[in-house]
């Protein structure tokens, strides 16, 4: 049942959806169901949010009904010619809705609630912290882009060597290389902006 | 040299907090639809646009959250869905069609076995395989075509929430149903649910799976599809003995 669609017949498909072909939205439900479900389930993790079932369920029903709406109208509106174009589309519905559902919790507080940093993890008292992450912060404006990004997946989301891997294209050795060069080049940049000696005392501290 | 290096690197693993709620992430003009942002993740662009999309996950969170969730999907452990979930999808798209248990939930099936052959006399679900042909008299098989000759039959019925298939096969002179039931979505078989078979108004037996084999003689039979209390739909089977000789 699960058969790909090859390019084009996916209009004919979403056509058939919209005219409330019975088969067709058997073959919807069977096809998409897992892909709905588990992107709301990412994203809910994604911003920390402990839902329960009844939750999820919530989201769920919420994207079927949107995409029952106005005469399937999203069905309608979708323009490629390709499944994995649909699919795409698909899920940015999925993170619309369960965004909206957040907020409608008023899941997300204002931004000025939100602590900054914590220095429980660090060791540093909040002081020392906020003046640390003042001096990483002046050295990243100096790398490239793709540097920062690195930086940005590797440090401060923690992401895993594999996780950073599979969203930037790179093999694993070259992630180990490449932080070892960044942190390096962090370190050139502080002596280039007399910034070393800052950081050093953080550094020989720790 | 190398030490500092090292050291910084731990530093700068513990001085970001874990993400906390409260980044709000909106839309902009600038951001990235879903397809190219699959296209940068499975690293299809042009270098120079790849190069541009990396710079623009620096400042927009609303398309760096997206790229995250999008390798957490591809890449991380996928759940199944819950079958209840997915008959709720299907009635907010048909609400017309009753859910639960209805009196009209059956398959009904009356069946003869004459020399060799099954023989259909009252069939309300979709015959899956060839009609069957009865055994031709002696002397006369040429004029049959023998590809069509059947000693068994699977017949198919699919309600809302259920999906029955029943395949009947003569074994000498008793019949081997095995029944089965599934999930009309996608065609998985129901976990969770009990078959119960039943004749002259007694339980004879009861299997708690989607599955059930059950040498029967000729007589009148109802098999029960149960799931969480509740009766999904049911087989009736007549099997008789034939009275008719060709």
């Amino acid at each position: 049942m699960n058969t790909i669609l090859q390019d084009g017949e996916i209009t004919g498909f979403l056509e058939a959806c919209v005219n409330r072909d019975e088969r067709a939205w058997d073959e919807f439900i069977a096809k998409y169901s897992k892909l709905i479900y588990n992107y709301i389930i990412k994203t809910l993790k994604r911003y920390n949010f402990q839902f329960q079932s009844d939750e999820l369920e919530e989201i769920y029903n919420r994207i079927f009904a949107a995409l029952l709406e106005n005469e399937c109208r999203r069905l309608q509106n979708f323009r490629g010619t390709t499944e994995k174009s649909f699919t795409a589309y698909l899920r940015e519905i999925c993170f619309h809705n369960t965004v909206d559902f957040l907020r409608e919790r008023r899941f997300f507080l204002d931004i000025e609630d939100v602590p900054e940093s914590s220095s429980q993890d660090s060791g540093y008292d909040n002081l020392e912290l906020r003046q640390l992450q003042h001096i990483i912060g002046e050295l990243k404006k100096e790398l490239n882009p793709r540097h920062q990004l690195f930086f940005k997946l590797i440090f401060e989301e923690e992401l895993s060597s594999d996780e950073v891997g599979r969203i930037m294209n790179l093999k694993l050795n070259a992630i180990h290389q490449l932080k070892f060069r960044l942190v390096n080049k962090l370190i050139q940049i502080a002596k280039e902006k007399n910034l070393y000696s800052d950081l050093e005392t953080f550094i020989r501290d720790f | 040299m190398e030490k500092d290096v090292e050291k910084l690197a731990e530093i700068l693993h513990s001085i970001y907090p874990s993400r906390k709620k409260g980044d709000i992430p909106r839309r902009t003009a600038d951001c990235l639809t879903e397809e190219r942002l699959e296209a940068y993740y499975q690293g299809t662009l042009p270098k120079s646009e790849g190069r541009e999309i990396g710079r623009h996950f620096l400042d927009c969170r609303y398309c760096y959250d997206r790229l995250l969730i999008l390798d957490e999907l591809m890449a991380g452990e996928q759940v199944e869905v819950p079958r209840k979930l997915m008959v709720k999808a299907k009635q907010a798209i048909y609400p017309a069609i009753p859910s639960g248990s209805s009196p009209n939930r059956v398959l009904e099936v009356v069946l003869s076995i004459t020399q060799k052959a099954i023989r259909i006399i009252k069939n309300t679900g979709e015959l899956l395989t060839p009609e069957p042909v009865l055994q031709p008299a002696r002397g006369q098989e040429d004029k049959i075509n023998q590809s069509r000759l059947s000693d068994f039959i699977i017949i198919s019925k699919e309600f809302q929430d259920l999906k029955m298939d029943v395949q009947i096969e003569c074994v000498n002179d008793s019949y081997k149903v095995v029944m089965n039931a599934s999930d009309p979505i996608n065609q998985t078989p129901l976990t969770g649910a009990r078959l119960a078979l039943f004749s002259g108004g007694r339980e004879l037996s009861s299997i708690e799976d989607s599955e059930a084999i059950f040498y029967l003689k000729l007589r009148k039979y109802l098999i029960k599809v149960l799931f969480e209390g509740k009766e999904l739909g049911e087989v009736k089977l007549d099997l008789r003995k034939a009275t008719e000789v060709i």
